[in-house]
């Protein structure tokens, strides 16, 4: 108990299994509070289905997922945001119809649990207003607070995903693919904004932008065909032979071209 | 980076409204309060069941429009509401609030109770579970003849009284008046829940309910408290009606009426308060009044108009002030010189301006 007690995230022998096919066989991990932890592997190796066990989307078939040492496995999704436990979406999930203030606003509104009322006028929360425009400014979106979600552009709405789950008030927050579909200079972006966290802030990152995992992670675990290959800093991983084999080196170019383009 | 000083602009209902749209209200305020003078006793009776079903409309666009979920059972609170409130104008008391007040509780529990029901379910089934609800309350309503004799329905209502103190409502041009006051009260308690958090949130439902959760919200309690404040406003409407009518039977309960509540809605424009009510009103015009001349072809016409709507105006009647702004400033424009155009204290956005942002969506209001 000592162990996980210290562990922002522990997950012991997580199986998910969908009919025959195994997702994930087994996963054990230990993520301490306040570490950057990446997480990668090739397609299919259960990288997103270890974040919807731990976002609570998806039940796992065994195993129990424990957040500050405390069993969250049988919690519903909004319960584990109350834990401190957020994810933003591999394909970006907004409320397009409304604008992007009110994107966050919702999340804000919610942690500052005045989501209920209806009598007075979303617009007299001037304090709440002002707490989501400072978040979009972070996320780099100051100035578009008006427009509809549905009016950005994709590296936009990456952004306004992110300024959605901060203002959910994580602590430990999931990061599903944040980069995909991003330019260059949005990633790198994204890079600063992710290494300007708190540092009490749990981060978990899916990433298939390797450069931007080797940059940002304290440590990287690596997944395949569902099982926990290694963990270690990314010097070792870098180095290790296995995981070239698995993933980094491996010989198979269409799979690699497969990855880069998921 | 110090963040805008006012960020209201960027919410959908956060400003005052604009200088057209008082002057549209101010407008129809007029035209309401004048009609008595104006309008003979079957019209004005006409008028006043149009603001009956105008709340009934706008509590279907609240589960239709603003939460994104289609429904066909607010008849059955309208009826619960309407049963109620002529029970208690019978019985207890002739006061028009009272009656109200009562009815919109009764509904409102009925809905918390077939809600916990319905709200489980989203889009087509909970279409369907809503007709189901709608279809076993018509039953009830006919059958459970102790309390609503059946088909025969509830006569010999008294008259209704506004207030304690005052006398009975004699004219109908008066009840008119006490249905006015009444629908506005209620008109505007919506208005407020609409543009408040938990209204952001009951769009968010519509919007992307996976995503809610993902913030933190048990969306399930959020459906459920809009579903029972529909089914209040529902009950409140069906009271309305029974001052109106003075009385009520399992007609005022059937598919139909659940049918005239949708199609104002949907008529009206998605999640469009005034929308629902204009909806409604020519829903009740075309079926009542301009029906009743061409011998009982009214629900055709509807059913006509319903089609037309929806093929040439998408957005119904709310979009409708859109499009005309849209095609007048247009026209502004292209008069040279524009010189002195009218600086109006809301920021709209121009036709070519290609992105959209809440500006050009205010007439949702």
């Amino acid at each position: 108990m000592t162990t996980e007690s210290t562990n922002a995230v522990a997950l012991h022998d997580i199986t998910v299994r969908f009919g025959q096919l195994t997702a994930l066989a087994g996963v054990s991990l230990e993520v301490p509070a306040g570490q950057r932890r990446a997480i990668i592997g090739p397609n299919g190796a259960g990288k997103s289905t270890l974040f919807s066990v731990i976002a609570g989307t998806r039940r796992p078939t065994g195993g129990r997922v424990l957040v500050d040492g405390r069993d969250i496995t049988s919690l519903p999704v909004h319960r584990r945001v109350d834990a401190g436990v957020v994810t933003t979406f591999q394909h970006s999930s907004l409320f397009l119809r409304e604008t992007v203030l009110e994107n966050v606003l919702l999340a804000v509104a919610r942690r500052a649990r005045v989501a209920h009322r209806w009598f007075r006028p979303a617009g007299a929360y001037r304090d709440l207003l002002d707490h989501s425009a400072t978040l979009l400014a972070r996320v780099g979106l100051a100035g578009r607070e008006a427009l509809l979600a549905g009016a950005l552009s994709h590296g936009e709405r990456r952004q306004l995903e992110v300024a959605v789950a901060l203002a959910a008030q994580p602590r430990v927050l999931l990061l599903d693919e944040p980069a995909a579909g991003m330019s260059p200079a949005e990633t790198d972006r994204l890079g600063q904004l992710i290494r300007g966290l708190p540092a009490d802030m749990t981060v978990l990152l899916v990433e298939h932008d390797l450069d931007l995992v080797f940059d940002l992670a304290d440590e990287v675990t690596v997944l395949h065909l569902g099982e926990h290959l290694a963990t270690a800093g990314v010097a070792e991983i870098r180095a290790d032979e296995n995981v070239q084999h698995a993933y980094l080196g491996t010989a198979d170019v269409d799979e690699l071209f497969f990855e880069e383009t998921s | 980076m110090s963040p805008d000083p006012d960020l209201r602009r960027a919410l959908r209902f956060g400003l005052r409204p604009g200088r057209w749209t008082v002057l549209a209200w101010a407008a129809v305020a007029v035209v309401l309060a004048a009609a008595p003078f104006l309008l003979n006793n079957y019209q004005i009776s006409t008028l006043s069941r149009m603001l009956v079903f105008g709340l009934l409309a706008i509590s279907a666009t609240l589960l239709t429009g603003v939460t994104g979920l289609p429904t066909l059972g607010q008849a059955a609170y309208f009826g619960v509401g309407a049963y109620t409130a002529a029970i208690v104008a019978r019985d207890v008391t002739a006061i028009g609030p009272v009656q109200v007040l009562l009815a919109a509780v009764a509904a409102a529990v009925v809905a918390l109770f077939t809600g916990t029901l319905a709200t489980r379910a989203r889009g087509v089934p909970f279409l369907m579970i809503t007709l189901a609800i709608g279809e076993i309350a018509h039953s009830a309503a006919t059958s459970w003849s102790s309390i609503t004799r059946g088909s025969d329905g509830l006569s010999g209502i008294p008259r209704v009284v506004p207030l304690p103190g005052m006398s009975e409502l004699r004219l109908d041009g008066l009840v008119y008046y006490y249905v006015l006051v009444m629908a506005a009260l209620a008109y505007l308690l919506v208005r407020a829940l609409v543009r408040s958090p938990y209204g952001l949130v009951l769009r968010g439902v519509r919007d992307n309910e996976a995503r809610l959760r993902a913030i933190g919200y048990p969306t399930g309690r959020y459906v459920l408290a809009g579903f029972t404040v529909a089914g209040g406003l529902a009950g409140a409407a069906g009271a309305l009606l029974v001052s109106v009518q003075r009385f009520v039977s399992p007609g005022d309960v059937g598919f139909s009426v659940a049918a005239v509540a949708l199609l104002a809605a949907i008529i009206g424009g998605v999640g469009s308060l005034p929308g629902a009510m204009a909806g409604a009103a020519l829903v009740v015009l075309v079926r009542d009044y301009i029906g009743t001349d061409l011998g009982g072809r009214g629900p055709l016409l509807v059913g006509a108009m319903f089609v037309a709507v929806v093929y040439l105006m998408p957005q119904g009647l709310a979009g409708l002030g859109h499009q005309l702004r849209r095609w007048f400033s247009w026209r502004r424009r292209s008069t040279p010189p524009p010189a002195g155009a009218p600086s109006s204290a809301e920021p709209e956005t121009t036709p070519d301006d290609p992105q959209p942002s809440v500006g050009s969506d205010r007439s949702a209001t």
